[in-house]
């Protein structure tokens, strides 16, 4: 608490050491102040003494470290930091969509306190920071997946690369699966009427804002986006998405599991399933374009998203 | 002049004079996305009377303080394109940088513009067609609004997921609000104190309070297909209109106490909304259908659907 705001002089200089701690940053600041204001005008009207203008200068250092050390302490204390890990190939799209992801997380972050960080393949490296991950993301599959799911059985596993079934049907609680899965794939081909490719994501598609997530990956690297460019982005995008709403990190996994309505530039509401699956449209490309999406837009629950793609749990 | 002719002349300059009567001329605007014009609907008959070709792509619309010019975004140009109402004709243009969407027009003349591919809000003063800010927003801005003192501007931005409060003093950010997922329009209240926000992905409106941007309440559209996008507030400055998107409705909002009162079936993807300025008619741009809808806002009953068109994106209304 800033108060007693009385003049001080150098013969009280003892006086704030009886302060109690809480008070003594605000005496000096108050002191040096006063101080410094009182020397100046000996400066300008010539009657300084060199010890004088040596404590000035002192007192000038001393005030900037206090207010340079507030400055940091209350940056700290506003700062949101989500360290997220990548495990796999770092020359793929996958990792093209995690950095745009990231990118993107962080300019959202910039206006709330929030800061995106990203560790590679943190094994790999010494003085890796891999005790503060908050979340793994990867293009691992089947055993190697298995093995970094269960070696980090406390971290949100999100799998963006694997489309095992039997993987879902486990139900892990750690593990978040961006790819759709064989079964979604197989029931979106029973429900189709139109011929084509299926897959997740289209460069080419424009509703729904696809095209401006699009364009962006096309600016950052000159190539269209594919669907595993495109899993990547999600990725991390739905970690800051959470993040961002919470700010409590520690319980991502948790909330990772609650009723998000993500954004995946799809146009419906996106969210992950008992089995981890993430709920989402499959679209038919033919010639380049998207000429269905499946399942159609309804107001059945999870705007009918659960019509593709459910492995139950195995008991 | 005979005593006749006298009672003609009264008449003729009665005619003349009683011009003010043409104060109940007014017209409805709307920015066709594909077709690259604006529809021009006469307010009384409900019939197009011209169809102004402005550019590619064309979105917002707002007019002058002073109703002298109509801004048109042609987001394909990256221009704002100017309409002179006395025969609604393009008459100049001006740069409002990359891709223009949704814009604001201050009290004071200066347009607010939201440049969704470049994650920025513009300031340009229309006058000269210079920018005179640029304020760095979340990832796609869209929607735009002022509040009624002009002191706040509110951008949104959809793939950020927030509203961002902007001075109009220095144009800096002062509060960063996060709303519901994919916000694309917003509303003040008539006292500036409070602003609705759409978000048309998580299929909300919130309420949030101009003071703290603490967000007091939220409506949560039950129906998945409802993607809220346009958002006004009616004459009565207490119920709200809201274009429900594939829901193919307009809800009708108790800004009060949040609550639905009602909805209006329209046609499909409904997005744009206006007011005629006696607040009797509400009209809709029904996107996948090439029509507005007009409501009569006292039964809230659809009472004529207009072809205009393809792909209605935007409308307001202007009275000379």
């Amino acid at each position: 608490m800033c108060k007693n705001l009385t003049k001080k002089n150098n013969s009280e200089i003892n006086y704030f050491q009886k302060l109690p701690q809480n008070e003594i940053n605000c005496e000096i600041l108050v002191y040096n102040v006063f101080n410094a204001s009182k020397s100046f005008r000996k400066i300008r009207s010539g009657l300084f003494f060199n010890n004088e203008i040596l404590l000035f200068i002192k007192m000038i250092r001393t005030f900037t470290i206090i207010l340079v050390l507030l400055m940091i302490m209350q940056k700290a204390s506003a700062e949101l930091t989500i360290n997220i890990g990548f495990f796999g190939d770092t020359e793929s799209e996958v990792f093209n969509g995690v950095k745009l992801g990231l990118s993107e997380a962080q300019h959202q972050g910039k206006f709330i306190g929030a800061n995106y960080k990203l560790l590679v393949n943190p094994l790999n490296q010494k003085n890796s920071r891999m005790d503060t991950m908050n979340v793994i993301v990867t293009d691992l599959k089947s055993l190697q997946l298995r093995s970094l799911i269960k070696q980090f059985s406390y971290l949100p596993i999100i799998n963006l690369s694997d489309e095992s079934n039997l993987l879902r049907r486990e139900c892990i609680s750690n593990a978040f699966h961006i790819k759709p899965s064989e079964k979604m794939l197989d029931d979106a081909k029973r429900l189709a009427t139109k011929d084509g490719q299926f897959r997740a994501w289209q460069h080419s598609f424009k509703k729904y804002a696809a095209q401006q997530l699009n364009n962006r990956y096309l600016a950052k690297y000159n190539r269209r986006m594919s669907e595993d460019a495109w899993f990547g982005w999600v990725g991390v995008k739905i970690i800051s998405e959470v993040t961002m709403r919470t700010r409590k990190p520690s319980e991502l996994m948790q909330d990772l599991k609650e009723n998000i309505k993500f954004d995946g530039q799809k146009g419906r509401k996106l969210s992950f399933r008992y089995d981890g699956q993430l709920r989402q449209p499959v679209f038919i490309v033919k010639d380049g374009k998207v000429v269905e999406e499946i399942p159609a837009h309804s107001n059945d629950e999870y705007g009918g998203l659960d019509m593709i793609g459910e492995n139950k749990c195995h008991e | 002049m005979s005593r006749i002719n006298l009672i003609f002349l009264f008449i003729i300059l009665y005619g003349v004079y009683s011009c003010p009567l043409a104060s109940q001329v007014e017209y409805i605007l709307v920015t066709n996305e594909k077709s690259d014009s604006v529809s021009l609907i006469d307010i009384n008959t409900l019939e197009v009377i011209k169809e102004i070709s402005v550019g590619k792509r064309p979105r917002g619309l707002g007019v002058s303080p002073d109703n002298s010019e109509i801004y048109i975004a042609v987001s394909g140009e990256n221009k704002i394109k100017v309409i002179e109402p006395n025969n609604f004709q393009v008459t100049r243009s001006f740069y409002s940088g990359d891709d223009p969407e949704s814009f604001a027009v201050h009290p004071n003349g200066l347009i607010y513009i939201s440049n969704e591919e470049i994650a920025q809000a513009s300031v340009i003063d229309p006058a000269t067609g210079k920018i005179i800010a640029k304020i760095e927003v979340g990832i796609e801005p869209e929607g735009v609004s002022v509040s009624p003192d002009g002191s706040t501007v509110v951008v949104t931005s959809e793939s950020s997921n927030m509203a961002h409060f902007i001075s109009s003093l220095d144009y800096k950010i002062t509060k960063n609000v996060i709303v519901g997922a994919r916000p694309r329009a917003s509303c003040f209240s008539e006292d500036g104190k409070f602003v609705f926000v759409t978000s048309e992905i998580s299929g909300e409106i919130s309420k949030i309070r101009v003071s703290d941007g603490v967000i007091l309440s939220k409506v949560i559209l039950s129906k998945d297909m409802a993607k809220p996008k346009d958002i006004l507030l009616a004459r009565d400055g207490r119920t709200l209109f809201v274009a429900g998107g594939r829901a193919n409705e307009i809800y009708v909002v108790d800004s009060l106490n949040m609550t639905i009162e009602n909805s209006i079936k329209v046609g499909r993807r409904v997005w744009g909304l206006a007011l005629s300025s006696s607040g009797e008619l509400l009209f809709t741009t029904d996107g996948l259908d090439h029509q507005i809808s007009v409501i009569d806002t006292d039964d809230l009953t659809v009472i004529k659907k207009v072809k205009v068109g393809q792909f209605p994106w935007g409308v307001m209304t202007y009275k000379p």
